[in-house]
């Protein structure tokens, strides 16, 4: 081979290199994002009811008809929303199913999966998904049409309501069987007709959870661009925020690979709430925000068994140090946090709005404590003297908190420090914070033993169910508080006449801001966060993920 | 080496302690401005709208007159009379409208499946004729010679003889959310009175200001155009106010150079044409001129938002493009969004007047519009987007958010706060929920 044609061979490929880079690659739409639990044990539907399980269930399933992102109802299996009816003198809802539509083995969905998921759902579910079911018909009109009726006074209204519960399962698939364990194949790798479907069983290591997603083929929902939909989903656990930050500011074309290999997060909702970092986020070009409503509530759990802290009045002191609001501005800034008064937000349904956050002047707060008892003197420790037996007893209450939530930079930690130091220069009242795993954490809240106040993050959902934390004997009632009086208020609370449950909510407010089971701190507005090459982002409250099969993403 | 080290270490902290304390006392100072001053203008937090350093989001008129009063201060009071005025009018609006959703059928087919909630509640005979009458009064748009029941136009005298006073210390035992049987109501009618009432009062303010003032400032042409726009409930005597004719003259220069006062002219366009001051085509050639993007589409829509007829052969049909949204003026941008919003929703597109109102709210974090966008009356422009957009079942915790930053003290917006609490408790609650915990 001569220099010459060893020199052009050289070019040659050199051009060919230039070429192939200049070439248009294989586009990829895969979508990667991270949530700080994942609970994979059973995915099949009557079994999702954690809200990281909700979301998954989005991607999975769908039902006859949803809830969209503005909370109004569109059909999802059906045409439409079902239309009143009426059969042999029962109110029923009239049902059409959209033509053709297949599961994503290309089995036809029929009113038979409709009738074998009700069975499922009667058989398997708890609560109102099981009542749901077994207080439901399912009449057949033709092969796409079917009725469902009931005998309950108020069917159809409460129905329309309460169906998009339910999502659809496939009769051939379970062969029938609307029963069955842990370890049948469904309940790890199930199957719907959501707008994506597994691509087999989660990938654990470690404590880390990894779930794959592909699109299914015979999805009902797609973007207007077809040609953008998103591919596949891959979805993990991550819990530390230092690495959710980098990996969603690593820029667009370096978060996947030449081989489509994610470097970088793409949305992420939870995780994130001190300023500094939100800022950070606020300022990638490559990525938007948005705000979307949960109801989530941080609160002091007072565990009412233990000494002084089983004082109403001693729970009080406590109230009135904190000043929330001003804890809100130093921690959160006032744009990202609500202040509460009880367990109840204002901003999504009724609460006593004439109840205002207890604050009180040092001078009041050191009266309120000698007049309980309590021996104070500036710069020293807070005693209390026993009356029967004379002891004298330094004032010293063990915080509870969850480290994975309560991180060392996380503003909550820092509000508990503050909160710590507060109390002690100026009330000689001894904090001690402990601070530990998630899974410590739920189990020592759970035994009532090793702490006197816990730093819990409630979420209530959006309908606000406050009763578990505190009615008498509930197994999350972590307080320990009991009352019959409190316990009465949550008979009218579950009632569906909306003044009587109205009013149940305000004497539950006034109740326990009176007698703080819990004190009730505030509300972290959440925000989502996403790289602006996804687009037609729509976040259903609660359930997040409905309307993801719309969603349309960039080639990067 | 190591003593210039630390020389310069030293001095850098120095540096760092002095600026930080410079930025903290800035920061209390701007607190006190909050506590002391109530604001009559809206900045929002990039401080763009006007230049003295108003509090982001900060427009609470009750609050205004309330301390004006106390201190017996006059300046800007006439505005502010104005201003509230609109506000409870938009208020009245909102409260009758979630009484047709709560308790007879929204007009709206895809609200959320929770409304109404008559099938949860027993009849009551009363509700029911309070609400028709209340139909009817909403059915008459407001006027000068407006008729309100008896109960209203007692209180509406009382407020005639009695003042400001009354007003500021009474008003709160007068409005209120009141339980018959099952329902929950207001009264609305009652907002819509006060409302009249205060544009009134802002009617005798202004003139009395203008009458005062006989110089040519931004104040007193904010004040004309105040009145201008209160032509539409009523009259108004020129005669008193020596540089009407110099205002009058300077519309259509006022909208070709942009003027600061563009929000408030825009306001008026449908009375500035009632009173044949201006004809459209002359105003949309102005706002050509200023270089105003969609300027037929705006002044047909303004044209539009007080029943005035299209503009002939300009804009029709009324097509809302796409791109509404990307207007860069600061004042025009909202209102052209607003605008397009309740032609659609008065043209009952409903859905399409919602989400075009809820995108420009809440689209994204980056652009809620506190931040960038400027607006003459904040609380009216919040509270008339809360009505085209409140079917956003999903949005609604977010604009009570922003409405709970407006009330300050105004015991009229304290007393709405409960029923739009019960709004948005009906939608939450049709939503089944889980409960979940760290």
């Amino acid at each position: 081979m001569n220099k010459k044609k060893i020199t052009n061979e050289i070019v040659l490929a050199v051009l060919f290199c230039i070429m192939i880079d200049f070439l248009p690659g294989q586009e990829y739409f895969g979508l990667k994002y991270a949530e700080t639990i994942l609970e994979v044990e059973r995915l099949d539907p009557a079994h999702l009811n954690q809200l990281n399980q909700i979301r998954t269930g989005e991607l999975i399933y769908s039902r006859l008809w949803r809830y969209n992102e503005l909370l109004q109802l569109e059909g999802d299996l059906l045409e439409d929303v079902p239309k009143p009816d009426t059969y042999e003198g029962r109110e029923a809802l009239k049902c059409r199913l959209k033509d053709n539509l297949k599961w994503p083995d290309g089995h036809a969905i029929t009113i038979d999966d409709i009738e074998f998921s009700f069975e499922y759902y009667g058989q398997n579910a708890k609560g109102k998904k099981k009542r749901l079911a077994l207080d439901t018909d399912i009449v057949k009109v033709d092969d796409n049409t079917f009725l469902l009726v009931g005998n309950e006074e108020g069917f159809r209204y409460k129905k329309r309501m309460d169906i998009p519960l339910l999502q659809i399962i496939p009769r051939h698939i379970l062969k029938g069987a609307s029963t069955f364990g842990n370890s049948h194949p469904y309940a790890k790798v199930p199957l719907g007709s959501g707008p994506f479907q597994l691509s087999g069983k989660p990938q654990k290591q470690g404590s880390s959870i990894e779930i794959n997603y592909h699109r299914n083929v015979n999805a009902i929902e797609n973007p207007a661009n077809r040609a953008e939909r998103i591919s596949n989903v891959i979805t993990v656990t991550e819990t530390n925020t230092d690495i959710l930050i980098m990996k969603m500011k690593i820029g667009d074309d370096e978060s996947v690979t030449e081989k489509n290999v994610h470097k970088g997060y793409d949305l992420f909702f939870q995780g994130i709430r001190d300023r500094a970092s939100l800022d950070e986020l606020r300022r990638e070009l490559h990525l938007d925000s948005q705000r979307y409503h949960s109801n989530t509530v941080l609160a002091i759990a007072f565990n009412t068994q233990n000494q002084f802290v089983s004082s109403t009045d001693f729970r009080q002191v406590i109230d009135m140090v904190l000043d929330d609001n001003a804890i809100i501005e130093k921690q959160y800034g006032s744009e990202m946090a609500i202040d509460l008064t009880g367990p109840f937000n204002p901003v999504i349904g009724v609460i006593d709005n004439t109840i205002q956050d207890r604050i009180g002047s040092e001078m009041q707060i050191i009266k309120k404590l000698k007049l309980q008892g309590f021996i104070y003197e500036p710069g020293e420790d807070l005693k209390w003297v026993d009356p029967s037996s004379g002891k004298e007893t330094k004032v010293e209450l063990t915080m509870l908190y969850s480290s994975d939530y309560a991180g060392v930079f996380s503003p909550e930690k820092k509000a508990l420090d503050d909160i710590k130091r507060l109390l002690m220069e100026k009330y000689g009242i001894e904090i001690i914070l402990d601070g530990v795993d998630r899974l410590s954490f739920a189990k020592k809240l759970k035994s009532r033993s090793g702490w006197d106040m816990a730093l819990v993050k409630f979420d209530f959902g959006w309908s606000g169910n406050v009763a578990p934390i505190l009615k008498s004997n509930s197994r999350y009632n972590y307080s320990g508080y009991s009352s019959p009086i409190l316990d009465r208020y949550f008979v009218d609370y579950t009632s569906s006449d909306y003044k009587k449950r109205n009013e149940a909510i305000k004497q539950i407010h006034r109740h326990c801001h009176e007698n703080l089971p819990y004190l009730f701190l505030w509300h972290i507005r959440p925000e989502v966060f996403y790289r602006k090459i996804l687009r037609n982002i729509s976040i259903t409250p609660q359930y997040f993920f409905t309307t993801i099969g719309k969603w349309e993403i960039k080639g990067r | 080496m190591r003593l210039k080290w630390i020389l310069y270490a030293g001095s850098m902290t120095i540096f760092i302690v002095v600026t930080m304390n410079l930025m903290i006392d800035d920061k209390k100072s701007l607190d006190l401005t909050r506590k002391k001053i109530e604001m009559i203008d809206f900045n929002n937090s990039t401080l763009e709208c006007i230049d003295s350093k108003t509090p982001a989001n900060y427009q609470r008129f009750w609050n205004y007159i309330y301390q004006n009063s106390v201190e017996h201060n006059e300046k800007y009071i006439g505005l502010a009379y104005f201003r509230i005025g609109k506000t409870y009018i938009a208020l009245a609006n909102l409260v009758h409208n979630l009484h047709v959703d709560l308790y007879y059928k929204p007009v709206n087919e895809r609200a959320n499946p929770a409304l109404p909630i008559t099938p949860t509640l027993r009849e009551s005979k009363a509700a029911d004729l309070i609400l028709k009458q209340e139909q009817k009064i909403f059915n008459y748009s407001l006027g000068s010679n407006h008729k309100w029941t008896r109960k209203v136009n007692d209180l509406y005298r009382m407020l005639q003889s009695n003042g400001e006073p009354f007003f500021l210390n009474n008003i709160r035992k007068e409005i209120n959310l009141r339980t018959i049987g099952d329902y929950k109501l207001h009264e609305p009618e009652k907002i819509r009175m006060l409302g009249a009432w205060c544009l009134e009062k802002s009617k005798t303010h202004l003139l009395k200001e203008l009458a005062a003032n006989q110089e040519l400032t931004s104040d007193q042409y904010r004040n004309w155009l105040a009145l201008v726009n209160l032509t539409e409930y009523g009259a108004v005597d020129w005669t008193s106010i020596s540089q009407h004719e110099v205002y009058r003259e300077s519309l259509i220069d006022s909208i070709s150079n942009n003027a600061y006062e563009i929000g408030m002219i825009i306001d008026a366009i449908p009375q500035i044409v009632n009173l044949k001051w201006a004809e459209p085509k002359s105003i949309i050639a102005a706002f050509e001129k200023a270089e105003v993007k969609l300027p037929g589409l705006l002044v047909e829509l303004s044209l539009l938002s007080k029943n005035i007829g299209k503009v002939e052969d300009l804009v029709n049909p009324i097509i809302i493009p796409d791109d509404i949204g990307n207007s860069d003026d600061l004042f025009l941008g909202p209102k052209l969004i607003l605008f397009a919003a309740e032609y659609l929703y008065k043209t009952e597109q409903y859905q399409d007047g919602m989400y075009l109102m809820t995108r420009f709210w809440h689209e994204s974090t980056k652009t809620h519009p506190t931040k960038y966008w400027c607006f003459d009356n904040y609380p009216e422009y919040l509270l008339r987007s809360y009505l085209v957009a409140r079917w956003d079942g999903g949005r609604l915790p977010q604009f009570n958010n922003d409405f709970y930053h407006i009330i300050g003290d105004d015991p009229v917006l304290i007393s709405v706060q409960e029923l739009l609490q019960i709004y948005i408790g009906v939608i939450a609650n049709s939503l089944n929920s889980t409960n979940n915990h760290n």
